[in-house]
């Protein structure tokens, strides 16, 4: 039990160093940096407390936005996306989100797919919204969320290869 | 209560959610200028909606009143106009005409301020209602102010609560003249100066404004002597005045055109 705390906790630091120093720095063709800290969101355990977890989504996002500057956009998001992961698990999963374990073992590669990129794009969708706050960039919203959301997933999934062979 | 604590500690989660949600839109509105002024905008929305529909009820709650203020004034208009038909109606077979050179409209206060030193007053006609510049505005009880400045469809005037106005007043039936002005103090109180102590005047007098001035026909009722008190050095009263109309109960007003304003003004700027 401490052991997976001390785990989660160092996941947790390890994700914001590596978005802040690393990922933030990308800029592919001039606008693009895709995300990585969602991956604390998606790994976090299904039957833990979701209060805690609420609590936990809201600070990761807002420590990211005290490291990079931005006014609050990454805490929402976060915030927002955190609150519906259950009801993500549910549409992805067709299973109670109680039910331990589900993402590591669930054999079927598309459920795993949904479940990641709805996270993604929901995040990057609100992110963008916030960022641009104007009905009259809703083209450029659009574009950036749809781009953003692939270049992150792809990186996400490759990562979530490598953390499950671990 | 008890069904309240147990509706929230069932729903903790969706609540902690909302709590933390608003505080992130706290951090966003502090934290960033663009977001600040974009938020204040749709509050600016919300708010103008909200008070136009909380006055629009709070007007419908006083129409009664507002019934009785205009049943009085139709009352002194029709009797101003079958006094006028009939010594119109006199003079014509002495062969005479009256000239009377103003014109009135009417218009809504839509924004009334009466707590600053220098106050002016918003109404809802415009250029395009033949608005201009330095037209006088009364009401049903008295005089309002100057207009100073004229867009589309709204004006602004000088409320008679200005520092800087001075009106040209005098004594109802009586020729002492004197300048009535405002010096900050309590809203519906004015101060009329330059009448000298010799005056056979009393508390109680109506005081109507003078005509002397191109702004306002004589004779409009403004208000009633309040206080008097001589004045032993300089040998003039000082004349307190209480406006019949509470400035803060002002609503509808009406603008006064001279026909004749330009032609006066002219012949003022060549001496």
């Amino acid at each position: 039990m401490i052991n997976e705390n001390l785990k989660s906790s160092f996941q947790f630091a390890l994700l914001i160093l590596a978005q802040i120093i690393v990922l933030d720095n990308i800029n592919l063709f001039g606008f693009l940096n895709p995300i990585i800290y969602i991956l604390f969101i998606i790994t976090y355990k299904f039957d833990k407390n979701q209060t805690i977890f609420i609590f936990l989504c809201f600070s990761l996002g807002f420590i990211i936005d005290l490291l990079s500057q931005t006014p609050g956009a990454n805490t929402i998001s976060c915030l927002i996306v955190g609150y519906l992961r259950p009801f993500l698990i549910n549409f992805a999963f067709k299973i109670n989100s109680d039910m331990p374990k589900a993402f590591i073992n669930d054999p079927n590669i598309s459920h795993r797919f949904l479940y990641i990129f709805s996270i993604v794009l929901i995040h990057q969708l609100i992110y963008f919204s916030i960022i641009y706050f104007n009905f009259n960039s809703i083209y450029l919203i659009i574009k950036y969320t749809i781009l953003s959301s692939i270049f992150s997933f792809i990186l996400l999934w490759t990562l979530i290869s490598f953390y499950k062979s671990l | 209560m008890q069904r309240i604590i147990n509706a929230l500690a069932r729903n903790k989660n969706t609540v902690l959610f909302f709590l933390l949600l608003i505080l992130s839109i706290y951090f966003l509105n502090s934290r960033s200028y663009y977001h600040q002024t974009k938020i204040s905008k749709i509050g600016l929305i919300l708010s103008g909606n909200l008070n136009n529909f909380s006055s629009s009820l709070i007007r419908y709650s006083r129409l009664r009143n507002e019934n009785k203020l205009l049943v009085k004034e139709n009352l002194f208009l029709k009797s101003n106009k079958i006094r006028k038909t009939y010594r119109n109606n006199k003079l014509i077979t002495l062969k005479e005409k009256i000239y009377f050179p103003f014109l009135f409209k009417t218009a809504k206060i839509i924004k009334n301020s009466y707590n600053k030193r220098e106050n002016f007053i918003i109404i809802n006609k415009g250029k395009t209602d033949g608005v201009k510049m330095e037209m006088g505005v009364i009401n049903s009880e008295g005089i309002v102010g100057i207009i100073n400045q004229v867009s589309k469809n709204y004006s602004s005037i000088i409320s008679i609560l200005h520092n800087d106005l001075k009106i040209n007043a005098k004594i109802k039936n009586t020729s002492y003249y004197g300048f009535l002005s405002w010096n900050g103090n309590k809203i519906n109180i004015m101060t009329l100066e330059d009448i000298v102590s010799t005056a056979n005047i009393s508390i109680g007098d109506t005081i109507v404004s003078g005509g002397m001035s191109s702004y306002f026909p004589s004779d409009l009722t403004i208000g009633k002597i309040s206080s008097l008190i001589k004045s032993k050095n300089d040998g003039y009263y000082t004349i307190e005045v209480e406006l019949f109309k509470n400035p803060s109960q002002w609503e509808y007003v009406y603008i006064v055109e001279n026909k004749d304003f330009q032609e006066i003004k002219n012949l003022q700027r060549k001496n």
